[in-house]
This record gives C-alpha cells, structure tokens and sequence, in this order.
C-alpha cells in the first residue's frame, strides 16, 4: 500500500519539474502557474466552493442533528436519521443525474419558482454563468450534510444529560444551556469534521465533471477538474503534475492542522 | 391553571418540533421521492408543465428498458464484482494492518500511522495520473484487478483507521490469555479478536462497499471496453447523451441504489456505530 501511494507522489513531484520532453526545467512549471489565468479562476472557484459548501454543510447538519437529539423514541429517531442520511448513501453520479433533471428548464425546480411568481422566465440553473457554481453547491450540500449530521449526533449523544439536568435546576433557560453546555462539548467535533470536509471538498470532482464540466464560462471549473482538462485533454501530465502538487500542499497545510487535533485527541 | 399552561406549551412545542422535522425531511427527500417517480412513468411524461408528482400513467417500461440491455446487466455485475472483492479484500487487510497497529510495537509505528492519516489528505486527482501510467505498464488496464487494487487502496487507510479504533478497545488481556493458552498470534486474531469485533468489521466492509460501488473518477479512467464498464460509468454515459432518456436514466439510477439501501436498512446501526467511534473520542 506504502508503494500505491509513495509512487504516484514521486512520480508526481519529478514531473512537475519536467517539461513536455521529459527534460528538467526547474522551477518554469510552477512560474507558469503564477500567469495562468485559468488557474486562478479554477482556484477562485474552488475556494467559493469549498468555503460555501462547508458551511452550509455545518449548519444544516448541526440544525438536523439538534433537531434528531431532541426527545424522540429511539425507533422514530432511527427512522428519521436512516432517511435524512440517503442522500450520503447515493453515488454522486446519480445525484447529479437527479438534480440535472430538478435544474432541467422545465424543470420541476423552475415550475416551483414561477408558480410561486418569484421568477417569470425560467432560470437557466446550470447554464447560467452567474448561477451555475450555487447551484452544484447545492447539490453538494444536499449531498454531504448527513456526515455532519451523523457526527454531531454522535457527539450529542455523549454529552452527559446530568448536565442538563443540573442547568434546568439552577434555573438556566433552554437557549442558555444549548450555549454553554451543547456548544462547548461539540466544538471539538465541530473543528474535526470541518477540516475534515474542507480538505475533501477542496479535492471533490465528480459533481462538476457530471453536471456542467466546467461550463458555462469556466464559471464551476475547479482546481481538480482543471487538473484533469490539463492532463487527460491537453495531454501536458508535467503541468497537470504542478498543480497537483499544489493542491497537494495546501491540502497539507490543513492536514497539518487536522494531525495537531489528532492527537490531542489519544 | 399553570400546569395546564405548562401542557399546552408542551403540545405545542411538541407539534412545532414534529412539524419541523417532517417538513426538512421532505424537503430533503424530495429529490429522491422525484427520481422514483419520474423512474415510474413514461419519457413524454416526465417534463409536464405543470409537472404531475404521481405519474399519469403508471408504467415499469423504463425498468424494462434498462434491464433489457445486456451491457448494463454487465455494469451492474461488474460493479458487484469489483465492490465484493473490494469489501472482502480491504476487511482482510485492515484487520491485520489494524491488529498489527494495535498489538505490536515495531519500529517506524508512528511514522507508518501518520502516513495512513497523510494518505486522507491526497486529492484522488493526485493518483489518477500515476496509476493510469501503472497499470498500463503492469499489463493491468482495463482488468477487474485495476479496479480493485486502486480502489482497495483508497478504502485501506480509512477502514485500517476505523478498526484499530476498536481493536484498542479491546483489553490485551483477553489475547494474551489466548496466547497463554497455546494459540498463535494468528490464531488469537481470528479466534478472539475478530469474533468480537464483528459489529466493527462489518461497518468497516460496509464502507469500503459504499465507496467501491460510487467511485466514477478511476472506473472511468482504468476502463475502456464496454465490457469492463462498471454502473458508475454506464450512468454517465446515459447522462451526456443528447436525446435524454429521462426514464430510463431514473430507473437505473433507482436499480442502482438498491444494494446501498437495502443494506443501510439492515445494518445502518453498525455502519454510524463505526463512522462515529473515532468521532466520540474528542
């Protein structure tokens, strides 16, 4: 296993300093990072992207995961936590054939909106360039939300109800309890699983791959599939190596981080 | 008086917790309630204005339709294929990787368990590349075991993590009195570790499943022929043709979730005992 991953990552590393011959020149690739337009725009997208999702995904997960804590028998919650968590389940490819066909012009989704007159010509949802990058967000969110959901659960389930219990005596309000014992015993949760999901959504593919490419615009390229136009289209492997290797750091830097929790946390 | 105050505000909080959660249930479930309807009807239906939640006419052409093509009865059987091997080879490593993790101090441990979270960290984009060059010089693209190497090496380090989290809690008394008793390492793994950690291996090999079975990136990278298509690749292809087959698309996207949902129904306690152990420890 050492071997699957150690080779890619020297194989990698040594491209990235080669041009298309296969002969070195230093450090020319990473430069040429610097005035790739391309570039930027992907990484510009990416951390909209990643920074939007992440805290949609830690809102709606924490809300449900509040809401699923709260008195329910145990078969009711195991009910509703089984369905809340389908979309995770689903392969991301049929999530975006789904929600191509909600986005669709004559979707659902338009059909809804003007029959609440809030829109009066139907919305180009994926086509749109101003639009396109929210709404694979929010194919994104609906789909990784129950991660957190699950997690923060998990975390609310351990907290000791004796707690509670003793706030309720001293005579603290419900709002005064969720601020100072519920959050404070699910920070840690909290800052784990929102490392966690920004370094996978910071390397997420599929969903733009499947539902727009790119498009319109290069408005929802991100890093990773720009990686792969780079690579598998342009067939340059050496610049699609550098960038990578970028990604690859900064992907790091936050490891760094998410280690230091780690272990903490043994 | 005041306790009646206090009952009805129980009721009422009662019915506006319930009224919540029904309504972001729905709202969430919503996309999926529209792929089995839309699954369920004819293509001319399916983009109505204004759309019809319940279809017109109600039909199972689609499923027929799509069960009739042999090349996506050989996706799905494909698809089976890799994931199984997938499940059983990563539960049959990770045990001993998380058994050795736990048990033995070796050298270069920490370094080794660092390197196991590190590989959490590398966009898959980052092996895409590496492998492909890999398995064609192996003499191994477009094989079944491509996929399944490339895809048990994603599912590994994530599964050995899990594991170990379990084998640790589990008192090194009891194998070492196994060991007392004459059994081999070897043997106390399988005769006392692993039977009480079945409940963890079992979410340990549902995991590895559920990502075997949706990987799309490497399936359509390592695969060429029609033949060797795992569902994941079959679907998009679906997807970007032109004339769009809304139906068909839907039905084999629902044939698709089958397995995952039939096996989260049974074993979805395990799967979130699992996902969340290491999660409790902060």
């Amino acid at each position: 296993m050492m071997a699957l991953y150690l080779y890619p990552l020297l194989h990698s590393s040594i491209i990235s300093f080669k041009d298309k011959n296969g002969n070195w020149n230093g450090l020319l690739n990473y430069l040429q990072l610097f005035s790739d337009s391309m570039f930027w725009i992907s990484l510009k997208n990416t951390v909209f992207f990643t920074i939007v999702s992440v805290i949609f995904h830690l809102i709606i997960g924490l809300g449900l995961a509040l809401l699923l804590n709260l008195k329910l028998r145990p078969l009711v919650m195991n009910f509703f936590r089984g369905v809340l968590m389908v979309p995770w389940l689903l392969a991301t490819i049929v999530a975006a054939g789904i929600w191509v066909l909600i986005y669709h012009p004559v979707g659902i989704l338009n059909y809804f909106f003007i029959s609440l007159h809030l829109i009066s010509v139907p919305i180009s949802w994926l086509g749109n360039p101003k639009i396109a990058l929210l709404s694979v967000i929010l194919v994104n969110v609906w789909k990784f939300y129950p991660l957190y959901m699950i997690m923060v659960l998990a975390g609310l389930k351990a907290i000791p109800i004796e707690l509670y219990e003793a706030a309720k005596v001293d005579g603290a309000k419900p709002y005064q309890s969720f601020l100072h014992i519920t959050l404070p015993h699910l920070r840690s949760v909290i800052i784990f699983m929102t490392l966690l999901d920004t370094i996978w959504t910071f390397r997420h593919f599929d969903l733009v791959y499947v539902m727009t490419g790119g498009g319109p615009m290069y408005k929802t390229e991100l890093l990773t599939n720009y990686i792969y136009d780079v690579s598998f289209r342009n067939l340059q492997f050496n610049y699609g190596s550098t960038i990578t290797i970028f990604m690859l750091i900064v992907s790091l830097i936050f490891s760094v981080f998410y280690l230091r929790l780690y272990h903490e946390g043994e | 008086m005041d306790s009646l105050g206090f009952q009805k505000r129980k009721v009422f909080h009662f019915v506006i917790y319930y009224f919540l959660l029904i309504v972001a249930t729905l709202i969430i479930f919503m996309p999926i309630l529209w792929m089995i309807s839309v699954s369920l009807r004819p293509n001319k239906e399916v983009l109505l204005t204004p759309p019809a939640w319940i279809p017109q006419t109600f039909t199972i052409e689609a499923y027929r339709s799509v069960l009739i093509n042999p090349s996506n009865i050989r996706s799905f059987l494909n698809s089976l294929i890799v994931s199984l091997s997938v499940t059983g080879l990563s539960i049959i490593l990770a045990s001993l990787a998380s058994y050795g993790f736990s048990r033995f101090r070796f050298r270069g441990k920490t370094a080794c368990s660092f390197f196991i979270l590190v590989t959490q960290m590398i966009p898959p984009i980052f092996l895409l590349l590496p492998y492909f060059i890999m398995m064609s010089r192996l003499g191994l693209y477009d094989t079944y075991l491509a996929l399944i190497i490339t895809f048990t090496s994603f599912t590994l380090p994530f599964c050995t993590l899990m594991l170990r989290s379990y084998f640790d809690t589990v008192p090194r008394e009891i194998d070492e009195a196994a060991l007392i008793d004459g059994c081999s390492w070897w043997q106390a793994l399988i005769r006392v570790i692993l039977p009480i950690n079945i409940p963890a291996i079992i979410a340990t090999g549902a995991f590895a499943f559920i990502l075997a079975w949706t990987e799309l990136l490497f399936a359509v990278a390592l695969t060429q022929s029609k033949g060797m298509r795992l569902f994941t690749v079959a679907l998009s292809v679906y997807i970007g043709e032109y004339s769009m087959r809304w139906n068909e698309l839907m039905a084999f996207s629902v044939l698709a979730c089958i397995p995952l949902v039939i096996g989260w129904v049974f074993l979805q306690k395990y799967i979130i005992e699992g996902m969340t152990a290491g999660a409790i420890k902060y």
